[in-house]
């Protein structure tokens, strides 16, 4: 009996041990359970502000509320009484933290000091919380302000009580585009939990940053398009449109962009060309961006409107490339009639423009062969009677018409270069002649003015100037002209001096450097420019005493440009002028040497000659050529050197003149009135006796390049030429090629020099030559 | 180790040896014996509890944690079958263990310390398993894999080449099964 009751004590003894085991384990898995829910809870909370910042991010009208949000949801769950926002700054180059005044403050007053300086502060990348969040993108945990190195801000921290932070980013991709932070009372150490959970809201809130910003610029390009002046539609690969402005709308007059969207826009508005022929789609230049990848600018086609009309316009098309891919284009026109009308009124203004330049140069070609006509007779009767014997008085009258008449003769030439340079008429002849007798000629002429002024002259020439150039002698002349003889019609003692250098320069081209020096009245610095401007001189009151068109520096100027030179001056005032000018020629090829008759006259021009006394009865003006004098102008007995001569000249006096020239020396002279007149004759004397031709060019019934034809054509039967040499007033540039296109063969223009005359006749019958009398 | 180990073998010492047994068990072994599921207890208990078991029964302590494992993986296969079932042989369930058994227990015990497996599954012949763990409860895992043969009836040829309690890095199991 004992025995069962110990076992059944045992076994009560365990039953207990047991039971208390059961009531422990169940103890302990209540406490675990309790725990379990705790951290349940605290989950819950987390879940709960994520949820709730993912409600306020969705429902945000602005960023601004958004932040504002975030940061009262954090704040409200950490019951940390300071949070504060902080915006990438819009330089974002430098990546700096901008304050704002979005704060969550739990006691306003309280926290003030920290709130100032914070907004008074920018934090630079990696400088204080802001800054060493927006530097590594991660959230940062300060457990303690006041001991940490990089916390700017911990003595105003202290201050009001504010001992741990935590600060984490709002990123858009993998832009910090702003920082929250946060600040509590008590020493906090770093939570995890609360980490991963604000990195969270930080990615969350960053993509309803970025699409609050893709809003604002759709919202920007809409304001574009709708605002656009010009219009402004897209395309697919079909050709269909897919969107449209209202500017697009308008123009195309249609109602709204439904009546766009959807179509195809060749069909519609670009089906026809200007001249009205169908426009193929295949050939669609708006195409031609998607189809070849390119930009397309197009401004010679026309746009068809809603109603049928149509109206020029420019286009530019863009191809529109997605993925790589070509998926459309963009297309912009506006348009451009009143710019098609203001060009076309441009256009016949400039057309109107120029006929009356046309008409001008035709003018003021006429005008000068209406005055070089009558001039013509003038000079050449002078000359004439200035070869005889006259009474003393009677030639020095006779010399003052004539010089009058050389002046009048000089503004007329000044006008007509000029008026050839306007108009671009004038081109330079491209012809060998030898250089040094070329600066002679004309130099010897003007050593006489000087002469007659008593003023000292000099001329160098270096010895190596090229003997021969290709170019125009006559407008190099005409330079030269120029500068001495305003050298010296402004220089009323002293000297003219003139040097001629040779430059070498780029083969085969060579530059020549022409300078003339005066003792002269000198040009002021500031007027020192203007002189080679049109129309104007020095000084405009001294246009009394010194004559003169204003044009000749002008002229002179173009022309050296025209040779490839350019001309300047050097000068003070009563001290005098230096005028340069440098002239590029091209070096002939090497020919044989050729009976040159040019150089003759070398010994005239040595170095620094000093000129004879004024010679007031000069018999001849030119007389340092080599023409003969008036003594000699008699019928020679030396048969053959004598010919016969047909004149054509409508001129009375002219015709008069060229006859007493001729006869002279013993040329046999027949008249024709006209070209018809001239070819009568030679078909009397059977195209048989008459040696040549002077021919005018401008006659009544038949002119001179006509007759010229006929006769060129009757030659073709015969075989025969007769020498035509053409006598003109016509100086434009290209008279001399009409005439030798006509088919004449040399060519003299009026007012006739009976040099020039002879030189020419002796040019076309070489035998004549023979004859010349020695000096 | 985790209270439900504890559990499991309180089942299978109850279940094959009575409620008495286990009283004593623990007596001997000098533990308190509340166990609770989720809580966690010293290893030192298992350790104590598996050699008042091996005095008790005068066999080596491996072969009372073997006979653990063995006994134990019939009970798991009666409370757990979602994890048998979808096998219809040992070795790919073995192969679940890393994937699929494991994380399924830290779910469902935050702080559970499971170990690791590798596996080097090339030969038909057989599986290469390593286990590496500071529990060096390798005779544990021994039994594990003969419970797991005897639920898909089939036997097994266990060889153990390398074996932490002798000194090397790691336990190395050569598993065949027929």
């Amino acid at each position: 009996m004992q025995e069962a009751s110990a076992t059944i004590d045992a076994a009560l003894a365990r039953l207990e041990r047991r039971l208390e085991r059961e009531r422990r384990a169940r103890k302990e898995a209540e406490k675990i359970a309790e725990d379990s829910l705790r951290v349940l809870y605290e989950e819950r909370k987390k879940l709960v502000l994520l949820e709730e910042t993912a409600t306020a991010a969705n429902q945000a009208s602005s960023v601004r509320a958004l932040m504002q949000a975030t940061l009262d949801r954090v704040g409200a769950y950490t019951r940390w009484p300071v949070g504060h926002l902080y915006l990438l700054s819009d330089d974002a180059l430098d990546g700096r933290m901008l304050s704002t005044d979005i704060w969550h403050i739990a006691d306003a007053r309280r926290f003030e000091a920290f709130r100032k300086l914070t907004e008074g502060t920018n934090f630079a990348l990696g400088t204080g919380l802001p800054g060493r969040v927006a530097a590594n993108g991660k959230p940062a945990w300060i457990i303690d302000l006041a001991t940490d190195v990089n916390f700017p801000r911990a003595p105003a921290a202290k201050q009001v009580g504010l001992r741990s932070g935590f600060a984490f980013p709002v990123l858009s991709g993998n832009e910090v585009v702003a920082v929250l932070e946060f600040f509590s009372e008590a020493i906090t150490e770093p939570n995890d939990g609360l980490l991963r959970i604000i990195s969270q809201i930080g990615t969350q809130i960053g993509r309803v940053v970025e699409r609050k910003r893709n809003e604002h610029s759709n919202e920007q390009i809409r304001l574009l398009l709708q605002f656009a002046v010009e219009a402004i539609y897209g395309i697919d690969t079909e050709g269909r449109c897919n969107f449209c402005n209202p500017s697009c709308v308008r123009l195309l007059q249609y109602k709204n962009e439904a009546d766009l969207i959807g179509k195809n826009v060749h069909e519609m508005i670009h089906h026809t060309r200007p001249d009205g022929t169908p426009y193929p789609n295949t050939e669609c230049r708006i195409y031609q961006a998607f189809r070849q990848g390119r930009d397309t600018h197009v401004e010679d086609e026309v746009l068809w409107r809603a109603d049928g009309s149509s109206f020029p316009a420019e286009y530019w098309s863009h191809p529109v490339i997605h993925e790589g891919k070509t998926v459309g284009a963009v297309v912009t026109f506006v348009d451009i009639t009143e710019r098609k009308q203001a060009q076309r009124e441009l256009i016949s203004a400039r057309d109107a423009a120029e006929a009356a330049s046309r008409a001008k140069s035709d003018f003021l070609a006429n005008v000068s062969h209406e005055l070089r006509t009558p001039m013509n007779g003038i000079i050449g009767m002078t000359d004439l009677v200035l070869g005889m014997d006259l009474p003393w008085e009677q030639r020095e009258n006779l010399e003052i018409v004539k010089h009058s008449c050389d002046s009048m003769m000089a503004v007329v030439d000044d006008i007509l270069s000029f008026s050839q340079i306007e108009s671009g008429k004038l081109s330079l002849q491209n012809a060998p002649f030898t250089l040094r007798p070329a600066f002679e000629d004309i130099l010897n002429i003007l050593a006489v003015k000087a002469a007659r002024k008593a003023l000292k002259w000099s001329v160098s020439i270096s010895p190596d100037l090229p003997e021969k150039v290709c170019g125009d002698s006559d407008r190099l002349r005409q330079v030269v002209l120029n500068l001495v003889e305003n050298a010296i019609k402004f220089t009323e003692q002293g000297e003219i001096a003139i040097g001629i250098a040779f430059e070498p320069g780029i083969a085969p081209d060579t530059q020549i450097h022409f300078a003339v020096r005066d003792t002269g009245i000198g040009i002021p610095l500031d007027k020192q420019k203007m002189i080679f401007e049109r129309f104007s001189q020095a000084d405009t009151s001294l246009t009394r005493v010194y004559g003169g068109t204003g044009l000749g520096l002008t002229i002179a100027s173009e022309l050296v440009q025209m040779m490839g030179g350019r001309l300047w001056v050097d000068s003070a005032v009563g001290r005098g002028s230096i005028f340069h000018f440098t002239a590029s020629f091209a070096l002939p090829p090497a020919l044989p040497a050729t009976d040159e008759p040019a150089t003759q006259d070398r010994q005239l021009l040595e170095v620094s000659q000093r000129m004879p006394a004024p010679v007031v009865n000069h018999p001849q003006p030119i007389s340092v050529n080599s023409e003969p004098r008036a003594s000699e102008f008699l019928p020679s007995s030396a048969g053959q050197n004598t010919i016969n001569i047909l004149v054509a000249e409508d001129n009375a006096v002219n015709r008069h003149l060229i006859k007493r020239l001729l006869e002279k020396r013993g040329h046999t002279v027949l008249i024709a009135g006209n070209g018809r007149e001239a070819i009568r004759i030679l078909e009397e004397a059977h195209w048989n006796g008459i040696d040549a031709v002077l021919m005018d060019i401008q006659m009544p019934e038949m002119d001179g390049l006509q007759a010229t034809a006929t006769i060129r054509e009757h030659e073709q039967s015969t075989g025969a030429h007769l020498p035509i040499v053409a006598i003109t007033a016509h100086v434009m540039a290209n008279d001399r090629e009409k005439c030798l296109q006509a088919g004449m063969d040399e060519y003299v223009s009026k007012p006739l020099n009976s040099t020039a005359l002879f030189a020419a006749l002796e040019r076309v019958i070489p035998s004549l030559l023979a004859r010349q009398p020695a000096e | 180790m985790k209270g439900i180990v504890f559990n499991l073998l309180e089942e299978v010492v109850t279940h094959d040896y009575g409620a008495d047994t286990w009283d004593v068990l623990l007596e001997s072994a000098g533990v308190d014996g509340a166990y609770t599921c989720m809580g966690s207890y010293s290893d030192d208990e298992m350790n104590k509890l598996v050699g008042a078991a091996s005095h008790m029964l005068t066999i080596p302590p491996e072969e009372v944690l073997r006979w653990f494992g063995r006994r134990s993986m019939s009970v798991l296969g009666q409370q757990y079958p979602v994890f048998f079932q979808n096998h219809s042989s040992t070795r790919p369930f073995l192969l679940t263990l890393n994937d699929i058994i494991h994380p399924e227990v830290r779910k469902l015990y935050p702080g559970a310390d499971v170990p690791v497996f590798d596996f080097d599954n090339s030969s038909d012949e057989a599986l290469l398993m390593v286990y590496r763990s500071h529990r060096k409860l390798c005779a544990l895992a021994h039994g594990f894999i003969e419970g797991a043969a005897a639920y898909y009836q089939e036997s097994v040829r266990f060889e153990q080449t390398k074996c932490m309690l002798h000194g090397d890095p790691e336990c190395v199991f050569r598993i065949s099964f027929s």
